[in-house]
This record gives C-alpha cells, structure tokens and sequence, in this order.
C-alpha cells in the first residue's frame, strides 16, 4: 500500500458522485418543477471541486491545459474534456435557468447528464491497463458508475429532507430500495472481482493478498457495504427516512467509496513485480 | 516506419557489475532518482534450475509503445529509427504513463515534477556513436541492435521468465538466455 493517490480518490468519487446526483435529478426535474439554477449548482460545484482537487496530483498543474492535446488516443485527454464539458453545460443550465428558459434548462441538463456518463466511461477507461492486471478488467467501468449510482441517490435524498424541494421527484421506499439492491450488486461483483483475481497471474493474486490483508478493506466491507445496506433497507419499508438516517448513509456510504477507491490504487501490482 | 534499433541483453556474459546503470547516471543526472536504467537479479523461483544471473533493462522503445497512447499531452513520440523520446519540457506530470509502462522505464522525478527516461542517447546514435550503457559495459554483455527486423534469431530470445508480457507493447530488446545447470551461489534467503 504505498500509492494511495488521495488527489485521484477524491477526484474520482466527488465526479461520480456529482454525474451520478444529475442522473437523479435530471428526470425528476423533467416536468420542469422546481427552482432549477438551485439545483444544478451542487453537482456544478462538486464537479468543479472535484477537478481542482484533482490538479493536486500533477507535478505541474499550471500546465494543466495541455491534457485536452491527445484525444486520439489518450482516455485522460478525453475524461477532462467530458469532465469540462460537463461542468459547462452545468454552469450554463444554471444561467438559462435564471433567464427562466425550461426548454433550453432541459436540454442542457440532459446533455450534461451524458457528457458526465460519458466522462465517467473515460476515468475508467484510463485505468483499463494490461500492465496493472487488477485494473485491466471489466471491474473497473464498473466499480467507477456503482460508485456514481450509490452516492448520487444517497446526496439526493439527504438533499431532499436537508432542503426540501429542489429534487421532488426523489421518494424515499423507492430510493432505499435502489440503494438495497445496488449495493448488493456492488457486493456481489466484488466477490467476483476478488476470485477473478485469485485465478489469474502472479501479480493479480499479489492484489487479493494485499486487499484481504488490509484492515482498510475490511473497514470498507462493513462500514461502506453492510451498514448502508442496513440502513437503505429500512429507508425501503419506513418509506421514509429522516435526516439524520439520510446524512448517515450518505456519509457511510462516501466513506466507503473513497476507502474502496484509496485500495483501488494503493493494491493494483504491476507487472514489472514479476523483476523485483 | 523505417528500421527498429533495439538492444540485445546477454544474460550469459552480464555479470552485474551496474557499470552500464552508472555510465547511464554520470551521462545524464546526478541524484539517486530515478534510474533510467536498472539492473535487475533474475528471482531464482523464475528459473527451473539453480541460477544466479542479471537482466540489464531500460525502456525497450516498444513496437507499439503504452505511453505514447495514454499521455494525455502528446509528450511522447516515435522517431523513425524506433526511438522513443520523451519531451520533458511538454510534460505535465500526471505519472499516467508510469502506470501504462508493462517495464516500469518512465519514471517520476519527485523534485522535478516530471516523468523522464531513457532516450536510447539519441544524441550519440546521430553522431554515429554508441549509446553509454552500451559502451561501458565491461564485458560486452549489452549491445545495440541496428534493426530488428534483421537481427539474426538463434541464440536470442524475445523473453525470460518475470519479464512482462511482451504481447502488450511488443518490445525492441532480445535476450542470450542463462546457460542451464551453472550455479555460481545461492541467493541468501
């Protein structure tokens, strides 16, 4: 555990979570009720905050510009143009929005929100690398969008008792058990993920053996997996959840995405290990 | 693309004496970090008979180079010679390369905040010399290939056990295997 790259984990979860806060609110905004420009600000203001962190990790971030010159074949070139697009449309839903234009809101709103998937389709595409055999699978895409469709809902709904209004259309039973079932999924592909590993190289097993080794691991399974699934459950047959409920899962469940993503990079070996 | 130059490791002759990692030092830096080029003990488990030899590596100025692909800001570019080169002052430190890199050859320089690696000293090769590892190699156990594409096989190969999978970037550097059953010592455990 030597690499744990904390300017690309919160990078990373804070961008997928704001993309995956918009999939929320974009259709339960559709019907052009409530107050748009207020809603669209936090996942601008995530996003944004997410990309300055994430210049935290460049040995020259004034240089930072230059990333947008390799589209042709680079996926980090491609991440930050989607990434910047996104956080545009957002800036610009939010002015039409105070001109009171719900056409062009919707519009705008809605090609954010695929600029954003997309966005999220490019980040894990950086990682899909034959040299880090724990990162050059399926997993990877995977992981990166369950990260954004459990923390998006999970802001949404801590959003909708905190502030009630901006996002109507966020129901608590429904929600719960969309986040119930995501997180059994992300349990599930894990379990998967971890025996996949276990059956390939050398390197790939180094991995497993660093991720059950570690206490963070461990950490993450009950307080980022089994505790929110608690919880999302009773949000399911309460029907609704209270804001302290609310703010517990959206803690818990961010603090096992950045513990998660922190072991992402701190267990992927390279395949250079085979020389070492 | 016109010829591919490359480097011919004889594991047989190398008898990791570091002379070609210094020579690569005293020509280009002076701190520690990073090393261009790097000697590595072959791991005894890697072979199937008692063995102690060295594998001499730096960038292999692939077929198909990683890093060219995933830098984000175009630093890397493949002269028609097969160099890879690595424009430092482009670079903005991201260590994305690092990451893609199945050998580990571009390596983050911590004071400089930019990745850097061998050039194949391409300076000299336009001179008509010889690279400096090449040349300080006390016992001829490193050369240069002139080009690939007719660079005699017997004898060589394209891999040895822990090297990485050449499939991914198709590599420039061909090896003399370890002769088997000549054990100088064991490794301490």
């Amino acid at each position: 555990m030597t690499n744990w790259e904390w300017p690309l984990v919160f990078f990373t979860v804070l961008s997928q979570m704001a993309v995956g806060y918009l999939a929320l609110v974009v259709p339960a905004t559709a019907g052009g009720k409530g107050n748009h420009a207020r809603i669209y600000l936090l996942p601008a203001g995530l996003l944004a905050a997410a990309m300055v962190i994430s210049l935290a990790h460049l040995g020259h971030p004034e240089n930072a510009y230059r990333a947008l010159t390799h589209l042709g074949s680079s996926w980090l070139s491609r991440e930050v143009l989607l990434f910047g697009l996104t956080f545009l449309l957002l800036v610009f839903t939010i002015l039409v929005a105070r001109a009171a234009n719900q056409f062009l809101v919707r519009v705008t709103a809605v090609l954010a929100l695929g600029s954003g998937l997309l966005g999220i389709l490019a980040s894990a595409m950086i990682y899909v690398l034959p040299a880090r055999p724990a990162w050059n699978n399926f997993n990877t895409v995977l992981t990166f969008y369950l990260t954004a469709f459990l923390l998006g809902p999970a802001l949404g709904l801590f959003m909708q008792r905190f502030s009630p209004g901006p996002a109507a259309g966020v129901e608590g039973s429904a929600t719960g058990r969309a986040l119930a079932l995501l997180l059994v999924l992300s349990i599930i592909s894990s379990l998967s993920y971890l025996s996949l590993l276990a059956g390939a190289g050398p390197e790939a097993r180094l991995t497993v053996h660093a991720l059950v080794a570690s206490p963070w691991w461990w950490l993450r399974v009950v307080a980022g997996w089994l505790a929110p699934l608690g919880l999302s459950y009773q949000l399911y047959r309460k029907g609704h959840g209270s804001l302290a409920l609310t703010l517990a899962l959206l803690i818990l469940l961010l603090a096992g995405e950045l513990m998660g993503r922190a072991l992402f990079y701190g267990t992927a070996v390279p395949l250079i290990e085979g020389l070492l | 693309m016109g010829k591919q130059l490359g480097f011919l490791v004889d594991t047989e002759k190398c008898i990791g004496c570091f002379g070609c990692e210094m020579a690569c030092k005293n020509e280009y830096q002076a701190e520690v970090k990073p090393r261009w080029r790097r000697v590595y003990q072959q791991k005894e488990g890697n072979l199937p008979y008692p063995e102690r030899n060295f594998m001499s590596l730096a960038c292999n100025h692939c077929a198909d180079p990683a890093c060219l692909k995933v830098c984000p800001v175009g630093a890397y570019s493949k002269r028609e010679d097969g160099i890879v080169l690595h424009d430092h002052g482009r670079c903005i430190g991201c260590r994305l390369c690092t990451m893609a890199c199945p050998y580990g050859a571009p390596q983050y320089n911590e004071k400089e905040g930019k990745v850097e690696k061998c050039q194949l000293c391409y300076q000299k090769i336009d001179r008509g010399e010889e690279p400096a590892c090449v040349a300080a190699c006390p016992v001829g156990a490193l050369e240069l290939i002139k080009d690939l594409a007719s660079f005699p096989g017997p004898g060589t190969v394209k891999e040895l056990p822990g090297f990485p999978d050449i499939t991914i970037t198709r590599p420039s550097v061909r090896f003399v295997p370890p002769r088997t059953g000549i054990q100088i010592r064991r490794d301490a455990e």
